[in-house]
């Protein structure tokens, strides 16, 4: 018999630096987080539209000397778990050990910020020696490892990296842990601080971000429309608490949604190039472990990066699995308002789903004006459209270079 | 012990870690200003970055303030 898994709070690091309930208000309203950002104090200065959390500064929420072993990924992970362990009903200031309650976290980049920082004090300006604490800083499990310091997390202390699918995988297999009756309760999400100038140029020179100035950069991601133009960079964080049912029900916490099915494989055909069949075979897996049929689902959070192949190839996807359901399916991608977080997409994008089932209402894809007839054949949920309804259940997609799909199914407690 | 050494690391300490400096006496002890091993080799790495210096390989660790402050006074400067 399988666990039943709960989700009983989350959490986030708002772009803005307001609130959670704030974030997803301007996300049903279509409200573009995406700025004009550029890179100081580099040789070669780069302007690019990105969404950059300029109102966080981990020091004053977390405290030092906390922060001195954190990267800022690894602060924003923290705040974000912090967070949803409150929403929980939890205590953060409790550091029992907790052996049956674990972490399970994705980030695409870890600590990266820490390496390029000594790379340019040792190439640049001839330094020989880095800083201690830079490898307990850099390492991609820096923030799972902080997680379960912080909260006593004794089961387990889990990191993926999975490219764009990295949170997502990273929850799917936390639901698969409790749901195994491995644990009880797992914090899961992810954080991705990309704005590194290494990382900005390493994605331009690959020409898949969206250009934009200081007028145009709020509309720079347009997901599904014909003048999509290229995914934006933003940086940010995401968290879950999932639970076993009973276990969450035995201790009167607030149910939000259940985590209901997960499915994950590998395309194996192209570093780069998303596969259709590979995103069928995902979702068809996921909708198998909830025990839902197609046509069952009401909202689909798509993966939707803005890019000329990518989008196309998620609606064929989506028109493959659901056929004729698919004109009646609502699908929208928030990365047109909050930018793509890399490691931490499917977290924050998960949180948008669960909150989207539990207020009954789907978030639009912002920018979206002229559908492309290449992405036709699906409810596309555009600005101003009406966009409540009764969600019942609810996936959201993630697709990763690399070709890893993950995907997540959602539906509202009962 | 000298004041400007106690008066370095209390800069030193409030600069890094954010500890008020009237907490940092010679008999505090450094887990009680919340300073394990970890933080201790990166002060030492920024005390060395500061003045220019290297200091040895410590053979016993210090508890307090007041043993920290042993092994770094041979360093800091007489001016």
């Amino acid at each position: 018999m399988k666990r039943r898994v709960a989700i009983t709070g989350v959490g986030m690091v708002d772009p803005l630096g307001i609130s959670i309930d704030s974030f997803f208000d301007r996300t049903i309203r279509g409200e573009s987080s995406i700025r004009h950002y550029s890179t100081r104090d580099v040789p070669v200065p780069i302007s690019i539209p990105a969404v950059y959390c300029a109102n966080f500064d981990g020091d004053e929420i977390l405290g030092k000397p906390r922060t001195i072993s954190m990267d800022r990924f690894s602060q924003m992970g923290l705040v974000a778990a912090f967070e949803a362990w409150i929403a929980a009903g939890l205590d953060i200031n409790d550091k029992t050990h907790k052996p049956d309650v674990g972490v399970s976290w994705g980030t695409a980049l870890g600590g990266t910020r820490i390496y390029e920082q000594g790379l340019k004090e040792m190439w640049l300006n001839g330094r020989e020696r880095l800083p201690p604490l830079a490898v307990v800083m850099g390492m991609n499990n820096a923030c799972a490892s902080h997680i379960a310091i912080q909260l006593g997390l004794g089961n387990s202390s889990l990191s993926y990296t999975v490219a764009c699918s990295s949170s997502s995988a990273a929850i799917g297999e936390a639901y698969r842990r409790i749901r195994d009756g491995e644990a009880n309760m797992m914090v899961a999400g992810g954080s991705d601080t990309p704005l590194i100038y290494g990382v900005i140029r390493a994605w331009d020179a690959m020409r898949v971000l969206s250009p934009g100035n200081e007028t145009t950069s709020p509309d720079a991601c347009r997901p599904f429309d014909r003048s999509r133009s290229g995914l934006v960079l933003g940086e940010g964080a995401a968290a879950l608490v999932l639970e076993d049912w009973d276990h969450a029900v035995a201790r009167n916490a607030p149910i939000i949604a259940e985590l209901a099915g997960y499915g994950s494989n590998c395309d194996h055909t192209n570093l780069v190039k998303p596969d259709s069949a590979g995103q069928i075979a995902a979702i068809s897996l996921a909708l198998e472990d909830a025990g839902l049929a197609a046509d069952e689902i009401g909202y689909i959070n798509a993966h939707g990066t803005a890019t000329i192949e990518g989008d196309p190839n998620e609606i064929e996807a989506l028109r493959g699995v659901f056929g004729s359901h698919a004109e009646n399916l609502a699908v929208s991608s928030t990365k047109s308002t909050h930018g793509h977080l890399m490691g931490a997409s499917g977290a924050i994008e998960a949180v948008i789903t669960i909150l989207s089932i539990e207020n009954g209402i789907a978030p639009p894809t912002a920018n979206l004006k002229d559908i492309d007839p290449t992405c036709e054949g699906v409810r596309h949920i555009k600005v101003g459209d009406n966009n409540k309804f009764n969600l019942r259940t609810a996936i959201s997609n993630s697709f990763a270079f690399g070709g890893s799909n993950a995907v997540l199914v959602f539906r509202v407690p009962q | 012990m000298n004041t400007k050494a106690l008066e370095t690391m209390q800069a030193l300490l409030h600069e890094r870690l954010g500890i008020d400096k009237d907490k940092v006496t010679i008999d505090a002890s450094l887990e009680d200003l919340g300073i394990d091993s970890l933080m201790q080799i990166e002060l030492l790495f920024d005390f060395e970055d500061k003045y220019k210096v290297k200091i040895p390989d410590i053979k016993e660790k210090p508890k307090t303030i007041g043993e920290l402050l042993k092994v770094i006074e041979p360093f800091i400067p007489k001016d």
